[in-house]
């Protein structure tokens, strides 16, 4: 479905590049105004590490516009003339009985080539920001590294037991570094399984957001699991068919909210203090009351948050380049990250 | 008559599933103590090194140590674990154990060398550390108590509690002192 809707985006993306204006150089803002808490401190970084970038990228941008306009020209009459051409052709000799749907998954397909075609510079353009300021942006976080694309699976998180089945994984978006003596290293992914029906079969979402794993102050060599909570029958499943025990908790809200199993039930209880708690609540509903989930293991913390959004993304090519946008956007969803720790103070060294 | 019996074996499944779940619980709640003890042995291994250091610097506080010391040695004394009133003055010395240890801790404040020594701030660290897994396995503790409690006052647990050899368990609850409000004045 996601792939019909993305053809269907960049069909109409590819109207904005007839924009008379599109091709002229705006003026660009010359410095970076700070208007959020997080981003005190940036306008500096901005002077000393991307501003004299914006002149060569913006000509870099113009370019990759030029270049997808003039394969719109190319491609445009094309992708107009074809409906009307098609009711002209005995489609039904030369397909047979389902004419139709072959038809039509030839429509699309070419279509999407088209697309491909005339978007491909533009897309290029978008992953050498991704490639060459990201890692510039970044830096104002001290050693920070950022890398496009991965070499993380969800696979090597098995051990979590909170993978859910999949058969297809896309990731991108590497990021790792040290955050208030917390070293973070998390990537975005889209984990999907293959479903088979009568007459087809398809491939479903059954994760798409980011995984994370933070280091921990605190010491344990157990296995703790922090679970949505999934009703009576999925939590008595879950409980038969589980290695570890179910660890029952005293806030009520908590408990409704997730289920927690462990090998040790002392020490999931000392990771998983009252106010720990009280913190992953308030940190689920930071990000939309989507159900987090995390495990304990091996000195670490992993997590797993469910996010719609493609998070980490260059700001839209059709405005004039100055990495402003892309820095408030990016700072703002590191700020979401960062925001993990300060609220659940992994940072500190005191047993709250 | 075949329904009195489909009757009467029914209403014996369920009560050994009644009877299944007070043994459990009563296991869990001996689990749990066996928790606590491990850590409360963890704490009692500490103290020694503690009171050594402190001696040296805190000559005011001398009936604060001896006193720490006198109630060691009656939290690490045996205690019968089938027997709630014993368990229970086992759990009453660990509390009164933590909050003169808490005072001591309290009072290194004032002793800046001593609060400066390496080897007491080591101790202060490893003191903290043991305090939490202590609250982590009281946690464990008390919510295994509050599970066997409630199946055994619920009828027919009361009736079914005497042929598992269970028995109401006492909660481990924070000492009065450290349920006082505290005053900062004493520590200005």
């Amino acid at each position: 479905m996601s792939f019909f809707i993305n053809i269907i985006i960049s069909i109409f993306s590819i109207f904005r590049l007839f924009d008379p204006n599109l091709l002229k150089s705006k003026k660009l803002g010359d410095s970076f105004k700070e208007t959020e808490i997080y981003e005190k401190g940036f306008s500096k970084h901005y002077k000393k590490y991307l501003s004299e970038k914006v002149i060569k990228f913006e000509t870099e941008r113009i370019l990759a516009l030029k270049k997808a306009r003039n394969n719109a020209f190319i491609c445009v009459p094309i992708m107009v003339l074809i409906p009307f051409v098609i009711p002209y052709i005995d489609w039904y000799s030369i397909f047979g009985e389902n004419s139709f749907e072959i038809v039509f998954c030839i429509l699309i397909l070419f279509y999407g080539l088209l697309s491909y075609f005339i978007t491909n510079s533009m897309n290029l353009y978008q992953q050498t920001i991704k490639t060459e300021i990201f890692p510039n942006i970044l830096n104002f976080f001290g050693e920070f590294q950022y890398n496009h694309e991965t070499q993380k699976s969800a696979g090597s998180y098995e051990y979590s037991g909170l993978i859910p089945n999949y058969q297809r994984e896309t990731s991108e978006d590497h990021m790792y570094g040290t955050y208030k003596g917390v070293t973070i290293d998390l990537f975005e992914t889209e984990l999907e399984k293959r479903v088979r029906t009568k007459d087809r079969s398809y491939y479903k979402t059954v994760f798409k957001g980011i995984m994370i794993t933070l280091s921990m102050n605190k010491k344990f060599k157990a296995k703790t699991v922090v679970r949505k909570d999934s009703g009576v029958i999925g939590n008595w499943f879950t409980k038969k068919f589980s290695s570890l025990k179910n660890v029952k908790l005293e806030d009520p809200h908590f408990e409704k909210m997730f289920e927690v199993y462990s090998d040790d039930q002392v020490e999931a209880r000392y990771l998983l203090t009252v106010t720990f708690m009280e913190r992953l609540l308030e940190l689920t509903s930071s990000f939309g009351s989507k159900s987090i989930e995390c495990c304990f293991y091996n000195k670490e913390l992993f997590m797993m948050i469910p996010i719609k959004k493609n998070m980490f993304e260059p700001g839209s090519i059709y405005e004039p380049e100055d990495f402003i946008d892309d820095s408030k956007n990016l700072l703002k969803e590191l700020n979401l990250i960062f925001n993990i720790i300060d609220q659940l103070k992994l940072n500190m060294k005191i047993n709250l | 008559m075949e329904i009195i019996f489909g009757v009467i074996l029914l209403l014996l499944i369920l009560l050994y599933f009644l009877y299944a779940r007070i043994i459990r619980n009563k296991n869990n709640v001996f689990e749990a103590l066996a928790g606590i003890d491990v850590q409360l042995k963890n704490r009692s291994n500490l103290i020694p090194n503690v009171l050594t250091i402190a001696k040296k610097f805190m000559n005011h506080e001398k009936d604060l140590i001896e006193n720490v010391t006198k109630l060691r040695t009656k939290e690490n004394q045996s205690y019968d674990k089938n027997d709630p009133t014993s368990i229970k003055d086992h759990i009453s010395a660990a509390a009164t154990l933590g909050s003169e240890l808490g005072k001591v801790m309290i009072s290194v404040e004032a002793y800046p060398e001593l609060k400066s020594n390496e080897t007491m701030i080591q101790a202060q660290l490893t003191y903290n550390e043991v305090e939490a897994k202590i609250a982590a396995a009281r946690r464990f503790y008390n919510s295994a108590v509050s599970q066997l409690n409630n199946s055994i006052e619920i009828f027919p647990g009361t009736f079914l509690a005497k042929y598992a050899n269970a028995q109401i368990m006492p909660f481990y609850e924070a000492d009065e002192a450290s349920k006082q409000p505290i005053s900062a004045e004493k520590f200005l």
